[in-house]
């Protein structure tokens, strides 16, 4: 099969705005509803003519929305999985952000939100961190005012699953994780500061000056854990 | 045609039942997907191995990220296999990464030429024949007759061979109201070089079928896999799929059907 570099460049670039609109519309319901209401407006959104809408499939089959059902629920349960505690506890709130707003967000489809998995393949792998790190930014859940039983079940379950990551083979970067995580129990003070250890003991800290010494033994507190820096390299094209 | 029986490998906890498998003479292969975990090294076992991914994503625009390909290569290499299975799938729409289970392409001549150019790039960079493999289907194709049309453009324009994956084959069918056989005739028989066999179950709503590697293959599985083994000129491998987590006792029991439909065709 042979095309020009020209013509490559021109089909992947097109090509890139049917698989952003397709990917959308099976994971981001509001994106379902404005195609619903007006197909061309999305169209035009992913920068697309009213006569690409041939190429899309019909979502309002069973079909589509079988599939867009399992996708959805294959990301939900996997993070339902491992914040249990936390959905319980967003579930009861009567506003706040929803797992729409996830599924819709750059958090969820640009895996520099994401740690390297655990398996060397890189960023973007799992759902839990890009999660977590959405949850923390969408509640600001690490500035002064939190939510503190929110953060406290977030960040307790997100460090379990850092911990777990740690204990199996892993990535190097796990390796920051021996020995367990801490986070101050309220963001902008002091004390006390929760402590997860390597042993899923989970402790309360209300001495500066052991607290002073938890960095000083290699933990890191979980309010700096942000995804690395990422530079893949060119992908094979 | 003398076909060779694997069972694939996902983690280290198979270990135990594929070394039993191959020490019995159930198994004369595993066909482990890479990239493998950390610190794992299921060539290790003096079993031939067959390669293969579900993470490139060889349908997306956005092409392969490098760093797999060049894992699943080195896997390769390092197990001499013949071919190195692909899905012909995306992943998301960044230039990594994984939003979740295999993605089906929009099945038009855009993703179709696209899949083709990074199938040939693939091989190109692995030094090794490629095998394509679809998904199972849920939406119709909206640029070929269906994904069974597509995958047989691609494997020609790209040259390589074909998976057919007799269970998401019959979920596809089920699940867009087609008959059992619809679409095998849309792919060169000669391509055909690999089946997988895994279970397969039907859902909550009692209407759409799933990929259940926790199951043992159905009965019309298991019947499309023998006679596709006795008409496929070029088929050189069946590989049953179970999961990891299920107990070794069905593990055994589902190889055992597998050995039986394979029967008098079975490499020596």
């Amino acid at each position: 099969m042979i095309l020009d570099r020209k013509a490559e460049v021109a089909l992947r670039a097109r090509a890139r705005k049917l698989q952003a609109l397709f990917i959308s519309l099976l994971f981001c319901r509001p994106t379902r509803q404005g195609w619903a209401d007006d197909p061309d407006a999305v169209l035009a959104t992913f920068g697309l003519e009213a006569a690409d809408r041939i190429l899309i499939a019909d979502i309002t089959t069973e079909q589509f929305q079988a599939e867009a059902h399992g996708r959805r629920t294959v990301v939900e349960r996997g993070i339902g999985r491992c914040f249990e505690s936390t959905l319980a506890h967003l579930a009861k709130r009567t506003a706040g952000p929803g797992f729409d707003e996830f599924l819709c967000s750059e958090y969820f489809l640009d895996p520099r939100h994401g740690l390297p998995h655990r398996s060397g393949v890189g960023p973007g792998y799992e759902n839990i961190s890009k999660w977590f790190f959405w949850l923390r930014h969408t509640c600001a859940l690490d500035q002064p005012g939190a939510d503190i039983a929110l953060r406290t079940e977030a960040y307790a379950e997100f460090a379990v699953w850092l911990i777990d990551e740690y204990k199996r083979p892993h990535d190097p970067f796990y390796d920051q994780f021996q020995g367990g995580l801490f986070w101050p129990r309220s963001p902008g003070e002091a004390l006390p500061v929760m402590l997860l250890t390597e042993d899923y003991k989970q402790l309360s800290i209300t001495e500066a000056k052991t607290v002073d010494q938890l960095p000083a033994i290699g933990l890191i507190d979980l309010d700096t854990l942000r995804p690395p820096e990422y530079q893949p390299e060119p992908n094979l094209t | 045609m003398a076909v060779r029986i694997g069972a694939r490998w996902d983690d280290p906890v198979q270990n135990d039942r594929v070394r039993r498998a191959h020490e019995t003479g159930a198994i004369d292969y595993i066909e482990v997907n890479y990239p493998v975990p950390y610190d794992s090294a299921p060539h290790q076992f003096g079993i031939p191995v067959l390669a293969h991914t579900s993470s490139n994503p060889t349908c997306s625009a956005e092409g392969i990220n490098r760093n797999i390909a060049r894992l699943v290569r080195d896997g390769a290499n390092a197990t001499d296999s013949p071919w190195i299975g692909e899905h012909l799938s995306w992943l998301g729409t960044a230039q990594t990464g994984s939003l979740g289970y295999q993605i089906n392409p929009l099945f038009t001549e855009e993703f179709a030429q696209i899949a083709a150019l990074n199938v040939i790039r693939l091989r190109e960079y692995y030094k090794r024949p490629v095998a394509l493999e679809l998904g199972p289907i849920y939406t119709g194709a909206t640029g070929f007759d269906s994904e069974m049309h597509f995958l047989g453009w691609v494997a020609d324009a790209a040259d390589t061979g074909v998976i057919l994956d007799v269970t998401h084959w019959q979920i596809a069918n089920r699940n867009l109201e087609r008959p059992g056989d619809y679409g095998l005739d849309a792919i060169d028989p000669t391509r055909i070089i690999e089946l997988h066999v895994a279970g397969m179950r039907c859902g909550a709503d009692g209407r759409f079928w799933h990929d259940a590697h926790e199951l043992p293959p159905n009965d019309d599985v298991l019947d499309w896999t023998a006679r596709l083994v006795r008409s496929l000129p070029a088929l050189k491998a069946v590989t049953f799929e179970h999961n990891p987590a299920a107990p070794a006792e069905d593990f055994f029991a589902c190889l055992d059907d597998v050995v039986r439909v394979v029967g008098e065709l079975r490499a020596a």
